[in-house]
């Protein structure tokens, strides 16, 4: 899981966003990974369970207020053993780099 | 033209009480857990094929971010959306006089679309449009799109 996560990470970046250090006390308390920040976006990877089974999960937020607080939206939840191809196009379209298609997912 | 709707009992209803849309797929309809009145994705489309801008005004405070990825799993996409800290932002900010929640001409928003009483009730005395969606009714639809169409013709008549 740590190794998808850090290459959802790593995708954050290769798309030209940024490692910020908001929600510091969060980050301690919660566990909450690093918010990416991209033209205005906020963004993070992150784990969540929905009725018991995981996904990796797309977080973000376009007001500095929120994701000061780590307050970010969930918008993309994935399969734990989701192909890199999907996810490279998840983080695509959740940092704005390409737009979402009509009806997704 | 500018159609807007408020959320919470418009588009958001209960499933105990009314008919909905279906929920999206495993985990998005957790990840989402507000439902659709039933036929929203058609009036929105439609109101969208007329050329007309539709928007969300809601004294919520459920994020942009939030909303948009919601809308998405049903296919919609808003022109625009106003919460209740973009309404108090721009509308009420640091005015002494407390305005109504909802102040749809401020956004030169035609007709609103609302379940609240008040917000028909403060209609008149400040000058905007709207119309009131508020319990199960299989006919809304088309109501609404018969009241979008007479002020979009009204709206013709005053500038002609
Ligand atoms: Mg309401």
């Amino acid at each position: 899981m740590e190794e998808k996560l850090q290459k959802i990470e790593a995708l954050f970046v290769k798309y030209g966003a940024v490692p910020t250090s908001l929600d510091e006390a969060n980050r301690t308390r919660f566990g909450d990974r690093v918010i990416f920040e991209r033209s205005g976006c906020y963004i993070r990877a992150g784990v969540a369970a929905f009725d018991g089974q995981p996904f990796l999960t797309l977080s973000s937020i376009d007001q500095l207020k929120f994701a000061e607080l780590g307050m970010l939206e969930d918008v993309d939840a994935l399969p734990v053993d989701c192909p890199d191809e999907r996810l490279e196009q998840a983080v695509r379209y959740a940092l704005g780099v390409e737009p979402y298609p009509e009806v997704y997912p | 033209m500018r159609v807007s709707f408020d959320l919470d009992d418009v588009l958001f209803v209960s499933p105990d009480s009314y008919e909905t849309e279906p929920a999206p797929g495993f985990p998005f309809n957790r990840m989402f857990p507000d439902r659709l009145r039933k036929g929203t994705p058609e009036l929105i489309h439609a109101l969208q094929e007329r050329g007309y801008e539709v928007w969300i005004y809601t004294s919520s405070y459920r994020t942009e971010t939030y909303l948009r990825a919601l809308f998405r799993a049903y296919g919609i996409r808003f022109d625009s959306i106003v919460n209740a800290q973009r309404h108090q932002i721009e509308v009420q900010r640091d005015r002494r006089e407390r305005l109504p929640q909802k102040l749809p001409n401020f956004y030169r928003i035609s007709l609103h679309v609302d379940d609240e009483k008040a917000v028909q009730e403060n209609a008149r005395r400040y000058g905007y449009r709207t119309m009131r969606v508020y319990e199960p009714d299989e006919h809304w639809v088309e109501k609404v799109l018969r009241e979008a169409d007479r002020i979009y013709r009204l709206q013709q008549e005053e500038h002609a």
